[in-house]
């Protein structure tokens, strides 16, 4: 894996938070986590990001020891995991559907695993109060499980974990059944609470967007694999392969023949459309079948010049990509048009403006324009 | 369509009566101060009751089914409840059967049984006691136990013990302070059911009582010497603690749907 962020080994002699070794697991036959290795450093915040079935729950319960690994190890600070069941594990989980006790009320729930622990009647239930209130549920304390909307359950799930003072939370798609509003809420909110506890979050998630907004590194996961593991800005920016590109965030691609040239950057020659400028995702030696990848917001519109009016349609002039094409959708999307202009070949390019960029200019549909976007910005994507 | 409706209304109401007329007598007859039933009813009296109140005989059989059904649906939890844990959870060759033959003293004609279990305890050279009687009605309250625990559990939502047990409970713990809570309704319903199943038992207790009879047994033998309105009595008593039993188990199980 070449990311641009891989933080250096630490000197200091305390061990990671968690890592994952080489882990497999098969169900019936499939390989449901297909050799996954992972550091994750205390009071991180860190996301599995991917689509459904990539093995990111089943990756999030053998961190748990809900689930034990047909092969590889895990370790929670230097300690290895093997044989240890769920209950003896440092750890605690958010479960998607929460998975609240009916039986007990809310003060009981989240006392739950300190009772669990031997600790006493007074002491457990002061320390439930006080997460109770963290997740601001004070005054909740004798509700039936079943009396909370889908927030007010989350929260206390959040609650019934996070009173044992885990070193590591783990949380499976914990906003998924919330509306949108609240999501967004509830994001902020978890990202302040990883930050304000020191604790570590592992957060699972299919939502790109929600992944962006709290992690501080995202490991983005494809049957069973993880593809590459960054900070949002260099997932977003320098995605390493085409699935992270088209997964995380909207973007342009084109696929041709890439040719490296000088250290890191490479030549992309598009059948009949010319060729573009991009940089390496990761070395390539002599020629490649690749895509390049380059997002709307980059893309800027213009008049065609004169002299590109007879070439190809694409072409770079070392800083800049320029690609020739005619306006065919013009959308509006709150802040932001978005033009949909098709190439010579058919392939349709989205270019995103802020509106008060598209108000200034005359680009009407129909007119040939010429779309720039800088080298920098653009992607050659091998895999 | 209106005539076929009445018709509906009056077969209803005739298989209601068909039912419960035999029983509205006994109560009825239950108070009468006639030492036989006669039509119409010459007086009201309680004697009957003072009467059942003052036989010993039939104190000591109500005793007797009380320590045989106490006994055996204990027997029946401690070894149904588990059983029913390991259907729902394990696979292993011969579940399928296991799970038949779990149930087939339940569905098995209790003669069947009776003869069955009698000719092994002679075999074993075992004598005939309330111990004998608790061993037959175990294996049937065993199978109540099982097939009603198997109800509860595949309702049961298995990722509630998985975030018990995230959250430190170990197996044991799990079992006790979130399975048995939540399934509390279920276990309910099956002492109910298995203490009227025991209580009311004679054709397989019929094969293997000694000395001691149980109250059914009693007041078998009570009715054969003579129909005597003590017998009304026990009838109706037994028809009252019937009914508040029934009367808890639908309150229990409303309970239920109301958690769900």
């Amino acid at each position: 894996m070449t990311t641009l962020t891989t933080a250096p080994a630490p000197a200091t002699p305390t061990p990671p938070s968690v890592e994952l070794f080489d882990l497999r697991k098969v169900f019936g036959g499939t390989m449901a986590v297909d050799g996954v290795s992972l550091t994750v450093e205390q009071g991180e915040f860190l996301t599995l990001l991917g689509p459904s079935g990539c093995g990111k729950t089943t990756t999030l319960r053998l961190i748990a020891g809900l689930e034990q690994p047909t092969s590889g190890e895990v370790k929670i600070h230097g300690k290895s995991m093997v044989g240890r069941p769920a209950f003896k594990r440092p750890v605690n989980t958010v479960f998607q559907n929460y998975a609240l006790f009916p039986h007990l009320d809310l003060l009981e729930n989240v006392a739950f695993g300190l009772r669990m622990a031997g600790i006493a009647r007074d002491e457990r239930h002061a320390r439930a109060r006080d997460a109770l209130a963290m997740v601001r549920l004070a005054g909740y304390e004798h509700r039936r499980t079943h009396e909370l909307s889908g927030g007010e359950q989350q929260r206390a799930a959040l609650a019934r974990a996070l009173v044992n003072r885990p070193t590591v939370l783990l949380l499976d798609e914990p906003l998924g059944a919330l509306d949108l509003r609240l999501r967004k809420e509830m994001q902020l909110e978890l990202k302040g609470l990883n930050r304000q506890v020191g604790i570590t979050f592992i957060y699972v998630t299919h939502d790109q967007e929600e992944a962006i907004v709290m992690s501080d590194r995202i490991a983005v996961m494809l049957r069973g694999r993880i593809l590459q593991v960054a900070p949002p800005m260099d997932i977003y920016r320098r995605p390493a392969s085409r699935f992270v590109a088209e997964f995380v965030g909207e973007t342009n691609v084109l696929a041709g023949a890439a040719r490296a040239t000088e250290s890191g950057w490479a030549q992309v020659q598009l059948a009949g459309l010319g060729s573009l400028r991009g940089r390496l995702a990761e070395s390539l030696d002599g020629e490649a079948a690749a895509s390049v990848s380059f997002r709307p917001e980059w893309v800027s519109i213009g008049p065609v010049e004169a002299r590109e009016a007879e070439s190809a349609g694409a072409m770079s002039n070392g800083r800049l990509n320029r690609v020739i094409g005619s306006v065919v959708q013009m959308l509006f999307q709150g802040p932001d048009v978005v033009y949909h202009v098709m190439l010579p070949g058919g392939h349709v390019l989205r270019a995103r403006r802020p509106i008060e960029a598209a108000e200034s200019d005359s680009t009407r549909l129909g007119d040939q324009v010429a779309l720039s976007f800088p080298v920098e910005e653009t992607m050659v994507l091998v895999r | 369509m209106r005539a076929s409706s009445a018709a509906v209304w009056a077969l209803g109401l005739a298989t209601l009566l068909f039912i419960y007329a035999p029983i509205t007598l006994v109560i009825i007859y239950s108070f009468t101060a006639d030492q036989t039933m006669t039509y119409p009813v010459k007086g009201w009296s309680v004697s009957w009751y003072e009467a059942v109140l003052a036989n010993e005989p039939l104190h000591e059989s109500f005793r007797n089914s009380v320590i045989v059904a106490s006994i055996s649906i204990s027997v029946a939890l401690l070894l149904g409840i588990p059983a029913a844990l390991a259907l729902d959870r394990f696979d292993f060759p011969g579940k399928g059967l296991l799970e038949r033959l779990l149930v087939l003293p339940f569905v098995l004609p209790g003669m069947v049984l009776g003869v069955a279990m009698l000719a092994l305890f002679n075999l074993a050279g075992i004598k005939l006691s309330l111990i004998t009687v608790i061993v037959v009605h175990s294996t049937l309250l065993l199978s109540v136990v099982i097939l009603q625990m198997g109800v509860g559990l595949k309702r049961w939502d298995r990722r509630l013990e998985q975030a018990a047990s995230d959250l430190g409970a170990n197996e044991w713990q799990v079992f006790w302070h979130v399975l048995l809570p939540n399934l509390r309704s279920v276990v309910i319903g099956a002492v109910l059911l298995g203490l009227t199943f025991s209580l009311d038992e004679v054709t397989r207790t019929f094969f293997v009582t000694g000395v001691d009879n149980t109250l059914p047994m009693h007041i078998f033998s009570m009715a054969r010497q003579r129909i005597s309105p003590e017998i009304n009595a026990v009838a109706s008593l037994l028809f009252g603690t019937s009914l508040l039993a029934f009367l808890i188990a639908t309150r229990v199980g409303r309970h239920r749907v109301a958690e769900r």
